[in-house]
């Protein structure tokens, strides 16, 4: 079984959990828009879309898609560097051996919110294959997520 | 006594070769009014000539002989024979008439059900009819009740909801994914008729800049001219793509001018920005393989018209409640129309009153006896003055100064008072005549509610049951001792009855 978890008593660990609840609900919405997105490109594909004058449009989907991954990955980033660093202060570098699953999840979902960046910026990639990314990167931070809440 | 007529023919009644013979030209329509006017006898009239509909509303004594002198008319001037002309017209009375204005302002009698075109069109035909002087009380009120019933219809219903031809569900889809248009490219390929219609709708929705690439440049050049586009040759068909936003085609060609290895690395240049094909040719200009490639959104002629037919489906599912709603506007209508016709009679049971009592205040029961129900009874002098006036301002009255209806709904008053609400307010801060009017009238077709304060619940409810045959017998009841007259009575449906009353 793992350690449980240390309380969060240091200024490290509240500045952890304030940044990590910010960037869950930052991915709850860029999600939310990814899969909203997804639903939209594929009932054009299939032309089963109805236009409707005033509604959503997909080029305003993924505008507003990407701008709250560009929120939220810095906001990621803070958590996982605040989130290792009350880990190591607490038991030493070997703890992070003991919670790599959620080191694991953490760097995933990074990797997947800061590729959706890095790809549009270098290679124009959008649409699809960057919601489909959000929509993993969340899927991950809900994993890291449960995990805590085992461990709680 | 005055009865609403209409005459005319549309595209559900005659072909476009009669419609074409009697349609009136613009310049015509001024004179057109005058004639008509005079040679019908007419005491009110107005023309809506449309590319799908030439149609004569009038007012006259009697709306059946009125509809044949009307066609008469129609027959010599516009050199129709009348056989031919009767055979493709239909002639509606009263009810069935102003219904029938109605459900054309509302568009419920268009061919594309809907449209919003007919409105504006009804509303120009009315303001000219105004200008020539032909347009008095009864078609004020009947366009003023078409208009408020074709905007209820409107805001109401989903029966505009929709777009009804595949260039505007071209350009609606189009806003789907790029929302609004006005930093969008259109690429036109082909310039055949297909794409003009497009291009005027893409233009129309503010797409910012408009190109056209044709195989023959003098045909691609006109259409750039006729759009103020700008035109390209073929060969930079590739280059073109990677600007554009919407692609319609709609060349001649027998094999598809855009493939996914053209199209590949178009794609490759546009960095993920999306791109719509709009294909309207038969046979298809665009490779259906396209579709796969990320961001590329292609719609062929049968996807357009699939949304059409569906959107045609909706609209005509949603014109059963529409035509409810427009019938309870005509309902109203056809009330003032009665509320209207009993103005005289109330005027002669008054004068009767001040000849048998000498005075304002004599009461006709005395005169009448128990038996009458005289339809003074039902109030006092003020109330009597209430609806001489309303008579009076029902026949010539400024229709802006009516004042509001029952529930507080907006004024009751005709067409001018719809398009100019200033008026009614006016009205209705002076506390002049347009609500103590609409208070009487209410009373005289035995309306009133207890709010009115004219009578119990219970017998204003056995007066509206005895309906208004009984309230001209009971009006003419207190005209005792006087000659048997000839009262004409209205039944549903415009039929017009004629009663001897004593």
């Amino acid at each position: 079984m793992h350690d449980p978890l240390p309380a969060p008593t240091s200024a490290l660990a509240k500045a952890h959990i304030g940044l990590a609840t910010a960037g869950l609900g930052g991915f709850t919405i860029a999600a939310g828009i990814a899969a909203l997105y997804l639903t939209m490109d594929r009932r054009l594909r299939l032309k089963r879309w109805k236009p409707q004058p005033g509604g959503l449009s997909l080029t305003g989907l993924e505008r507003l898609h990407y701008h709250a991954v560009m929120l939220v990955v810095p906001v990621l980033t803070l958590t996982i560097v605040t989130g290792v660093l009350w880990t190591v202060k607490s038991g030493g570098v070997a703890a992070i051996g003991g919670r790599w699953i959620e080191v694991v999840m953490a760097a995933a979902a990074w990797l997947c919110s800061a590729a959706i960046l890095v790809m549009r910026a270098a290679l124009g990639v959008r649409g699809r294959k960057s919601a489909l990314l959000t929509l993993a990167a969340f899927a991950c931070t809900l994993l890291v997520l449960v995990w805590y809440g085992v461990r709680a | 006594m005055t009865e609403l007529v209409a005459v005319g023919l549309n595209h559900k009644t005659a072909p476009v070769e009669l419609r074409e013979r009697l349609a009136f030209g613009a310049g015509d329509l001024a004179a057109a009014l005058s004639a008509l006017r005079e040679r019908a006898g007419l005491g009110e009239v107005m023309i809506v000539s449309t590319c799908n509909r030439v149609e004569v509303y009038g007012v006259a004594p009697h709306w059946a002989r009125a509809g044949e002198r009307v066609l008469q008319a129609l027959a010599d001037t516009r050199a129709v024979p009348l056989t031919e002309l009767v055979a493709h017209t239909f002639v509606r009375g009263e009810r069935a008439a102003a219904s029938h204005i109605c459900r054309v302002a509302a568009s419920l009698e268009s061919m594309v059900v809907g449209e919003p075109q007919i409105l504006g069109q009804v509303k120009d035909a009315f303001e000219l009819a105004q200008r020539e002087g032909t347009v008095g009380g009864v078609l004020d009120r009947c366009l003023g009740t078409a208009f408020r019933a074709a905007k209820r219809v409107r805001s109401e219903t989903e029966v505009a909801r929709g777009a009804a031809s595949v260039p505007s569900v071209a350009v609606d889809l189009a806003r789907s994914i790029f929302g609004e248009l006005t930093g969008s490219g259109a690429l036109l390929v082909g310039a055949g008729e297909m794409a003009s219609q497009a291009g005027v709708h893409l233009k129309a929705a503010g797409v910012a800049e408009i190109a056209v690439v044709n195989r023959s440049e003098a045909r691609g050049r006109a259409l750039a001219d006729e759009l103020a586009a700008r035109f390209a040759p073929w060969d930079s068909l590739d280059a073109e793509l990677r600007r554009a936003d919407i692609v319609v085609t709609s060349t001649g060609a027998q094999r598809p001018v855009i493939d996914r290895a053209l199209l590949r690395p178009v794609m490759k240049v546009r960095r993920g920005k999306p791109i719509f094909f709009v294909d309207i040719a038969v046979p298809r200009d665009v490779e259906p393989e396209v579709a796969r490639l990320e961001q590329v959104f292609l719609y062929n002629i049968d996807d357009l018209q699939g949304i059409v037919h569906d959107n045609m489906r909706a609209r005509a599912a949603e014109a059963e409640r529409a035509g409810s709603l427009v019938e309870e506007e005509v309902g109203e209508f056809v009330a003032w129309q009665r509320a209207r016709s009993i103005g005289p009679i109330v005027q002669a049971l008054q004068q009767h009153a001040r000849d048998r009592g000498g005075g304002a205040g004599a009461r006709p029961r005395q005169a009448a006896g128990p038996g009458a129900r005289p339809a003074e009874s039902r109030g006092g002098a003020g109330q009597r003055d209430r609806a001489e006036a309303a008579a009076q301002a029902d026949d010539g009255a400024a229709p802006g100064r009516r004042g509001r209806g029952r529930r507080g709904r907006p004024g009751r008053g005709g067409a001018a008072a719809v398009r100019s609400r200033g008026a009614v307010s006016d009205g209705d801060r002076r506390g002049g005549g347009g609500a103590c009017e609409a208070r009487a009238r209410a009373r005289v077709t035995g309306r009133c509610g207890p709010s009115g304060g004219a009578e119990p619940r219970a017998e204003a409810k056995r007066r509206r049951g005895m309906g208004l045959r009984s309230q001209a017998h009971g009006a003419a009841g207190a005209l005792a001792g006087r000659a048997p007259s000839l009262v004409s009575t209205r039944g549903p449906q415009g039929t017009c009855r004629r009663e001897h009353v004593r």
